[in-house]
């Protein structure tokens, strides 16, 4: 019998892309010195990295499974998943014209095709086009209004991978790049639910990838937005690696 | 027999009140229930959202069930186009639907907005609902797809814990078919979600359709003949497709 190929597959946003370790948004060195990559090498695993700079929750959620409906092999795949959340305020709008995301992701390994029919937004700035601006006015202003109400739909998108993955027997480990929820009560029923075993530190964001390094003083020169060097990403990969080991998340 | 959904599955206005003991036990996933030799438990609430649904499910399972159960999952989803909104005070949709089999505390935390709303709601929750209204009226491929997660994140939910479950729609879910649609539809399990895009299939429109009538009714709700009807064209469905047996696919 052939042995099974191993691989993780890693789906997130910037951080788990390692943008602008070098200073660009995305690129293959970027990519080689993100955590979810060290990682990878820590684990022995081949790496589809998926990660996507301006990735919201549900552009990651739909990536996992899209990628295990177009590449998935059981009979000959034994695979890790890593999932990176970001924040919660981010959403994503279904797109009447095409939206080319992959034009400045050049450097991933597999690419989502859904994820040209979507309009990424964030609560603030101007995006998208003078035609699209009045609509995204209306969004920007319902985002800033109900951030429960966008951390409520993060949960359930966190819940359906947990499931998605429970369904098909999958180890996997999810960790937080940014503050996921401000911790309100509404979410408290969502968060029982999740397997806190497979989240890491799921109930302290401080200890997120950005935050985490960031309270500890590390800065990135080479960074015009919020990401970090090198150095925090081969920390969090052995971090993330010795708690894989203390809890045995990459055995059946 | 775990019996989810909206009024519709409540069996509101069979006799013409919004929930009674005779509506439950008359309603489509009672009589199914009967007629396939479960105990019906009928946690279906009137005006309830795709959200609540979704988590009235797992709620119940996990608050509920018990190794020595047969379980069977019946799930009416409702309109696509209610949201929930997290509420700044208690609400207590169980005062309505007295004759609920069991009540979720997690909706105590949510009020229900309705694209048509009648304002009885306190100031605060009014200006939030004019917001969602809003949002929603502007981004229904939104909640569109909000909807599919709902049903995704259930069906992949009994799924990873083999529990056999049948899906139908009660009203119209899905109506803008954006491209963007499509990726999740795809992925509903076709055998176990019945006529899903078909809007016209749904309970409430294929009997409107065929001309069923509920004099009793003040509101949109069919009688006990639609309501007998839907049952047994459902037990029929289970039994040719084997839906009380999980199968490893």
């Amino acid at each position: 019998m052939t042995q099974k190929k191993k691989i993780i597959f890693i789906a997130g946003c910037s951080h788990a892309a390692g943008s602008e370790i070098d200073g660009t948004e995305d690129s293959f060195y970027n990519r080689q010195n993100s955590f979810p990559t060290h990682l990878a090498n820590h684990m022995g695993r081949l790496h589809v990295h998926a990660a996507l700079p301006g990735a919201t929750n549900p552009t990651i959620a739909r990536s996992l499974q899209e990628w295990f409906l177009e590449k998935y092999n059981k009979e000959t795949m034994d695979v890790f998943v890593l999932i990176a959340w970001t924040d919660a305020s981010r959403i994503e709008l279904p797109s009447e014209t095409p939206k080319f995301h992959n034009v400045s992701n050049l450097s991933a390994d597999w690419f989502s095709k859904t994820s040209i029919e979507y309009h990424r937004l964030t609560a603030n700035g101007l995006q998208g086009t003078v035609a699209e601006q009045d609509y995204i006015d209306l969004c920007q202003k319902f985002m800033v209004m109900n951030p429960s109400y966008l951390e409520i739909y993060t949960a359930n998108l966190i819940l359906q991978t947990q499931y998605f993955l429970n369904m098909h027997n999958i180890k996997y480990l999810m960790c937080s790049t940014n503050t996921l929820f401000m911790t309100r009560s509404h979410i408290n029923w969502y968060k029982h639910l999740i397997d806190k075993t497979r989240f890491i530190n799921f109930d302290n964001f401080n200890e997120s990838f950005y935050p985490k390094y960031n309270n500890l003083g590390y800065e990135n020169k080479l960074a015009k937005y919020f990401h970090h060097g090198a150095e925090p990403h081969l920390l969090y990969a052995e971090y993330l690696y010795d708690y894989i080991k203390k809890y045995r998340l990459d055995h059946e | 027999m775990l019996i989810a959904g909206c009024s519709h599955a409540a069996g509101s206005e069979i006799d013409g009140s919004e929930d009674s003991s005779y509506n439950r036990e008359h309603s489509y996933g009672n009589q199914l229930a009967i007629k396939l030799g479960y105990k019906p438990i009928n946690i279906a609430i009137a005006g309830s959202t795709n959200s609540g649904i979704a988590r009235s499910v797992i709620e119940w399972y996990e608050n509920n069930y018990k190794d020595w159960m047969e379980l069977f999952v019946l799930v009416g989803w409702t309109d696509g186009i209610r949201l929930e909104a997290p509420s700044p005070r208690e609400c207590y949709y169980e005062k309505s639907n007295p004759n609920v089999d069991w009540f979720s505390e997690s909706s105590k935390d949510f009020f229900r907005v309705h694209i048509v709303e009648t304002f009885e709601k306190q100031n605060d929750e009014r200006n939030i609902t004019l917001d969602y209204q809003g949002f929603a009226v502007r981004n229904e491929n939104y909640v569109e797809l909000q909807n599919a997660h709902y049903i995704l994140m259930t069906q992949y939910y009994l799924r990873s814990k083999n529990i056999p479950f049948l899906m139908v729609n009660s009203s119209f879910i899905f109506t803008k078919n954006h491209k963007s649609i499509k990726f999740y539809k795809n992925q509903f399990d076709d055998s176990r979600y019945v006529s899903h895009s078909d809007n016209e299939e749904s309970f409430y429109y294929r009997y409107k359709k065929a001309g069923y009538t509920n004099p009793k009714a003040k509101y949109r709700h069919h009688g006990l003949d639609a309501h007998s009807d839907y049952s047994e064209c459902l037990k029929e469905y289970i039994l040719e497709n084997n839906l009380q047996v999980v199968s490893n696919e």
